[in-house]
């Protein structure tokens, strides 16, 4: 049961997320506000972190530094940089919805460099998802 | 301020640009946990190597929109947070699909607060619901 809430509370904060940035992103640009969010996430981070697992950061060579970090310039410089211009024009309900393709990305990204192959499961949910964001596009 | 009667393609391009950089990220986030374990220490490390590189770019903003972006912020690391504890404790066949239904909510939230702003139609909640429905069902598949 626990985990089943914690999977909705992931859904109801990353979808809050859009429409509160929706709303700040009103007054002021993008990059200023992903500099703001990543502030207030990185102190939310920190005190659960503190919490939950105070040694991990301990436990990590250089390279994991530099891995994470790699992973931090893309996911937020880079991805939730264009969330928030994507966001600010075409608004929180038809941006999310495009966002949530992210794991159409990591399918074509396995099967390209790791020859995954795509079952038929895996091929109707891609066609849904292309579908889905024919309608969001010409909504 | 009100919606754009014909949204501009930038925005499409920066949506798409946001998927990808997210897609592409799972799949390093992936290798990179397995490699190095500590999933909270990860998100650390990555937000301050984010808040490093966009510092340069801080002024000071108008007082009423820092508030929604700071909640915004927190909201992304629950959210964030909520799904590791969702993953660490349920099949990723039934965490994920759960907890990508997010796209629902802020469809619901956007028809509720943001009115004057946003045009929510049919096409966009049905969209919605497809993008859901197929995501989930690329998580069974997987």
């Amino acid at each position: 049961m626990l985990g089943i809430f914690a999977a909705a509370l992931a859904a109801v904060g990353w979808g809050t997320d859009a429409v509160l940035a929706r709303q700040g992103l009103r007054r002021i640009p993008p990059a200023l506000g992903t500099f703001l969010s990543l502030c207030a996430g990185l102190v939310g981070a920190l005190i659960a972190l503190l919490i939950v697992d105070p040694g991990g950061l301990g436990r990590y060579p250089p390279s994991g530094f530099a891995w994470f970090g790699l992973i931090g310039l893309i996911n937020f410089l880079v991805g939730r940089q264009c969330n928030y211009n994507a966001t600010k024009r075409l608004g929180a309900a038809r941006s999310v919805s495009l966002f949530a393709t992210s794991p159409l990305i990591s399918i074509l990204l396995a099967v390209g460099f790791t020859g995954e192959r795509p079952g038929p499961t895996l091929l109707a949910g891609v066609a849904l998802i292309v579908a889905g964001v024919v309608l969001v596009v010409r909504s | 301020m009100s919606p754009p009667e014909r949204p501009d393609r930038a925005g499409y391009l920066f949506a798409f640009g946001a998927a990808t950089a997210y897609g592409a990220n799972a799949v390093l986030n992936r290798a990179g946990l397995e490699r190095y374990g500590a999933p909270l220490a990860a998100v650390v490390v990555a937000l301050v190597a984010g808040v490093l590189a966009l510092a340069p770019l801080a002024w000071r903003p108008e007082r009423r929109a820092v508030g929604f972006i700071l909640a915004s912020g927190l909201c992304a690391i629950v959210g964030y947070s909520a799904s590791i504890l969702a993953l660490s404790l349920l099949p990723v066949v039934v965490a994920a699909p759960i907890s990508g239904a997010y796209p629902l909510v802020t469809v619901l939230l956007a028809r509720l607060f943001l009115r004057t702003e946003e045009r929510v139609n049919r096409r966009t909640v049905l969209g919605a619901v497809l993008v859901v429905a197929g995501v989930a069902l690329v998580t069974l598949g997987r």
